[in-house]
């Protein structure tokens, strides 16, 4: 049980920190907000520093810029023709010793708008069951998954789920490559990857979350990762670079006095108009290089999907595209109207709303999945019991 | 659906019940949205039915609809989304008022089981409606119903009950003979009287 009195002046002390941290990022953002204006211009000597940058410190996450400039403020266009959005989300139940099996579950929900159909969009939802360890269902031998594994797994399914819907989508179209496909995915579309992995594994799996890429380029669509409030800092980094001297570059100053630390790129922009977009960046991570040598370097900009002027009402997205997009600026204009049209109800898109309730197991239904494998279990004559712990769990929670 | 309630249509499954009403989810149309005062069943799977009339029909909404409504123009795909593919359920409450045995020999008092837990529930068709309707004792556990607007629906459940008999002579002599009913369930309380007699002429 929490003792509510005992947290009373620890509840103040810390009130008054975030509002000291708060008026601290504030007289910061500003700075940053000037500096940027004042190298707005990519020059020459900006690009050797990137390159020095990428040399002394190989996982360096700052930003690329792709254009000539780090400022513009772009404004999306209302959206022209309508458009068809495909998006998908995961969830998973990830394994626990104390349950009455080892098992972990990832579900992905899907949706497909055609705009201006006047339909129902098509959804649906795809769970998979699996043992945490010896599953005679895997093909290649396996360690217990972990829950590290199980974030990849489900990160891989809403990948290819994507791709699937997409291909689908252009063959109902019966060949119409007019019409345009955008496949909005939930999050990042460079994907987390444990710090264990050895390079090879990474390799592999790089490989594996580059596959749907490729068949989302095949259907010609267009492929665009959504971050609701990034937390990301690659612009600020870069900034910190830019105003280092050339000769005092190296991996410590990079990363030791940045006085941008503790900021977001988010807050950098929020003062986006409504539909106005940033410049566009590359990542400068070692996974990112991976994937530009399978042809799909991600690019990002960052939008504001707000429909309400004010920085107050701003809500910041990082939006990620492979570079074949973000160098098509006519199909990427288009998506990004698309999007900001489905944004307009909630300032979030609507459809990785309704992925995301479509993929989501409730406590509930978990209990009643539990209650399925219990009673197969016993039929086949195996004992069922939880871990005293789980036991005990259940009946002193809940309240 | 049509106010005589001439097709046998699934309304939706019972989602909890008891002997004295039970409550039905569907995910229904604008167009099928159930009507008060139809006769319903519960099926049962050896035959038997329970038989209810439809007191309340309501529409759950959530944070996500309220938050859309909130957000002012909704193309038409977003509606059909919501009221399509999200699962929130047109909620039905029903009081029971009788039932069919496994014989298909029909009754009006409360059966001996409530229906069991997502039984299929459909509109009564006419031939049952105007089966049930021959016999009016349902008339009084209507009017004891604590839980249901018992006026509007003792009213509108005849309404329904005599567009069943047929032409419109046969529906004015049911409605006769139910007033004749009413007025000897409620000749202590003329006032009640009058105003069901009212509410049963208004569409009649």
């Amino acid at each position: 049980m929490l003792e509510l009195n005992q947290l009373t002046a620890q509840v103040a002390e810390m009130a008054e920190a975030l509002a000291g941290q708060r008026a601290s990022q504030r007289d910061r953002t500003l700075r940053a907000r000037q500096q940027l204006q004042a190298c707005g211009q990519v020059t020459d000597e900006l690009r050797e520093k990137l390159e020095i940058a990428h040399r002394v410190d190989e996982s360096w996450r700052g930003a690329d810029p792709l254009g000539d400039r780090l400022d513009e403020h772009i404004p999306t266009p209302e959206q022209g023709q309508p458009a068809t959005l495909v998006a998908s989300d995961g969830s998973q139940i990830y394994p626990d010793t104390h349950a009455i099996a080892l098992y972990y579950l990832t579900n992905v929900g899907t949706i497909v708008l055609r705009q201006g159909s006047g339909e129902a969009p098509i959804t649906a939802t795809a769970p998979i069951l699996r043992m945490a360890e010896d599953d005679p269902l895997e093909e290649q031998d396996q360690d217990r998954v972990d829950a590290d594994e199980v974030n990849l797994r489900r990160d891989l399914r809403e990948a290819e789920a994507l791709a699937a819907l997409a291909r689908r989508e252009r063959e109902a179209l019966g060949g119409d490559m007019e019409r345009l496909v955008v496949a909005l995915a939930d999050g990042p579309l460079l994907p987390w990857m444990p710090q264990r992995l050895t390079d090879p594994e990474q390799g592999r799996l790089v490989k594996r979350f580059a596959a749907p890429l490729d068949d989302l380029r095949a259907s010609y669509a267009v492929p665009l990762g959504y971050v609701d409030r990034p937390r990301s800092a690659n612009v600020l980094r870069l900034l910190h670079l830019a105003a280092l001297p050339v000769d005092a570059i190296s991996k410590e100053r990079l990363r030791q006095d940045n006085p941008y630390d503790g900021l977001s790129d988010a807050a950098l922009f929020q003062d986006l108009l409504p539909g106005q977009r940033s410049s566009l960046f590359a990542t400068t991570s070692e996974i990112n290089e991976n994937f530009r040598q399978l042809g799909h370097r991600i690019c990002f900009c960052y939008m504001n999907v707000a429909s309400q002027p004010g920085e107050r009402n701003a809500s910041l997205a990082r939006i990620e595209a492979p570079e074949w997009i973000a160098r098509d600026p006519e199909r990427l204009e288009a998506a990004l109207a698309a999007v900001w049209s489905d944004c307009r109800l909630l300032d979030y898109p609507y459809l990785l709303t309704r992925a995301h309730e479509l993929a989501l197991v409730s406590r509930q239904e978990r209990t009643s999945l539990e209650q399925m494998l219990r009673t197969e279990m016993m039929r086949r004559g195996l004992r069922v019991e939880e871990s005293p712990k789980a036991n005990t769990k259940r009946f002193v929670g809940g309240r | 659906m049509t106010e005589n309630a001439t097709d046998k249509r699934a309304l939706g499954r019972v989602l909890r019940a008891s002997t004295a009403g039970f409550t039905a989810g569907c995910r229904t149309l604008e167009d099928d949205l159930p009507i008060f005062g139809s006769l319903v069943q519960a099926e049962r799977s050896d035959g038997a039915a329970v038989y209810g009339l439809i007191y309340d029909v309501r529409v759950d909404d959530d944070p996500f609809v309220r938050q859309l409504i909130a957000a002012g123009d909704l193309s038409e795909e977003y509606v059909q989304d919501q009221r399509q593919r999200r699962q929130v359920p047109v909620e039905v409450n029903v009081l029971v008022v009788g039932g069919r045995d496994k014989a298909g020999q029909v009754y009006h008092y409360l059966p001996p089981q409530p229906p069991a837990t997502l039984s299929w529930v459909t509109v009564c068709q006419s031939d049952q409606v105007r089966q049930f309707g021959q016999r009016l004792d349902f008339l009084r556990t209507v009017l004891n119903a604590a839980d249901a607007p018992a006026d509007e629906l003792a009213a509108a459940s005849l309404r329904h009950a005599a567009a069943a008999q047929g032409d419109s002579s046969q529906a004015q002599r049911y409605l006769q003979d139910a007033g004749r009913e009413l007025a000897r369930l409620l000749s202590r309380d003329p006032a009640r009287l009058n105003g069901i007699l009212q509410r049963m002429r208004d569409r009649a």
